[in-house]
């Protein structure tokens, strides 16, 4: 399927991403309590998505506590955008055919 | 094509997620139980996920008297920078006001954990707030003016009020995204 992108079927990676596109960058921690995994499965999924190029993570400090903040990058908003069209379409196809099958069978069964 | 399209709904990330072992699904905010997602119920994660970062949240309670604060020290030191007809210190407090603004704006960024996107054009309410300060500082000002005579009092009173305004502006503004941020919590 056209768009698709096989690094996003993961829900927390699409979760994850989905919710930086919403925003110009979030804290680690604030995106980890939305998606409600653990530190070390957002650290493994930011450094997928890191690695493909959708997310871009970078460190800093609030006073001298290290923080680090997630955002999308450009390539990773296009490809969710993508990836997100190409569901619309698939859902939109899917309803189709759901209510073709619905008015050739509706009215003999019963 | 159409079935086979609509044969990939059910079983769209089964496979993957399958075989992807290193990751546990997450329990995301509605969220269903096990391994497959519809492609309705991707785009239906996607767009909960987006909103949620999207949505307006309370600024720290010292947001409003900082930048408040900030203003009114800046007519302030403009009022004494034109008394005194120090250019170099008229040209410098803008600077001032810009890097305090800044350093306070990114504050509470940090602080929120999340920083908004930022949208092209003003929204009317930050309009109509603006609108508010520049008339409470313009008329302050002209008190001062008139009672005084004097450009530090001009400064210092269009400042301290068009500080308040916007101290008072933000508190508004704050109380309406508190209330955005309980209703959609609910």
């Amino acid at each position: 399927m056209n768009g698709l992108d096989p690094a996003l079927h993961q829900p927390t990676r699409l979760t994850v991403l989905a919710f930086l596109s919403g925003c110009q960058e979030a804290e680690f921690s604030v995106v980890r309590d939305y998606c409600q995994v653990s530190d070390s499965v957002l650290s493994k999924t930011a450094a997928s998505l890191e690695t493909s190029g959708h997310l871009r993570a970078r460190k800093g400090y609030v006073g001298k506590r290290p923080r680090t903040w997630l955002s999308a990058t450009r390539q990773g908003r296009a490809a969710l955008a993508a990836h997100l069209a190409a569901l619309q379409e698939l859902a939109t196809a899917a309803e189709a055919a759901g209510s073709e099958t619905d008015a050739e069978g509706g009215p003999g069964q019963g | 094509m159409i079935r086979q399209r609509a044969g990939f709904d059910g079983t769209l990330l089964g496979g993957s997620m399958a075989k992807d072992k290193q990751f546990t699904p997450g329990e995301v905010e509605g969220l269903p139980p096990g391994d497959t997602l519809t492609p309705a119920e991707a785009l239906a994660i996607a767009g909960r996920a987006e909103a949620a970062a999207r949505r307006p949240q309370p600024l720290p309670w010292w947001y409003g008297p900082g930048v408040g604060l900030s203003v009114a020290a800046y007519g302030a030191a403009i009022g004494q920078s034109f008394k005194s007809q120090a250019l170099w210190l008229i040209l410098l407090c803008p600077l001032g006001l810009v890097l305090v603004q800044a350093a306070i704006v990114r504050a509470a960024t940090r602080a929120r954990g999340v920083a908004g996107l930022v949208e092209r054009g003003l929204p009317p309410r930050v309009l109509r707030a603006l609108a508010a300060v520049v008339l409470a500082a313009a008329l302050c000002g002209l008190v001062a003016w008139l009672v005084t005579g004097e450009q530090a009092w001009v400064g210092a009173g269009a400042g301290t009020g068009g500080g308040l305004t916007l101290w008072a502006c933000l508190a508004l503004i704050n109380r309406h995204f508190k209330e955005q941020s309980m209703s959609s919590a609910q």
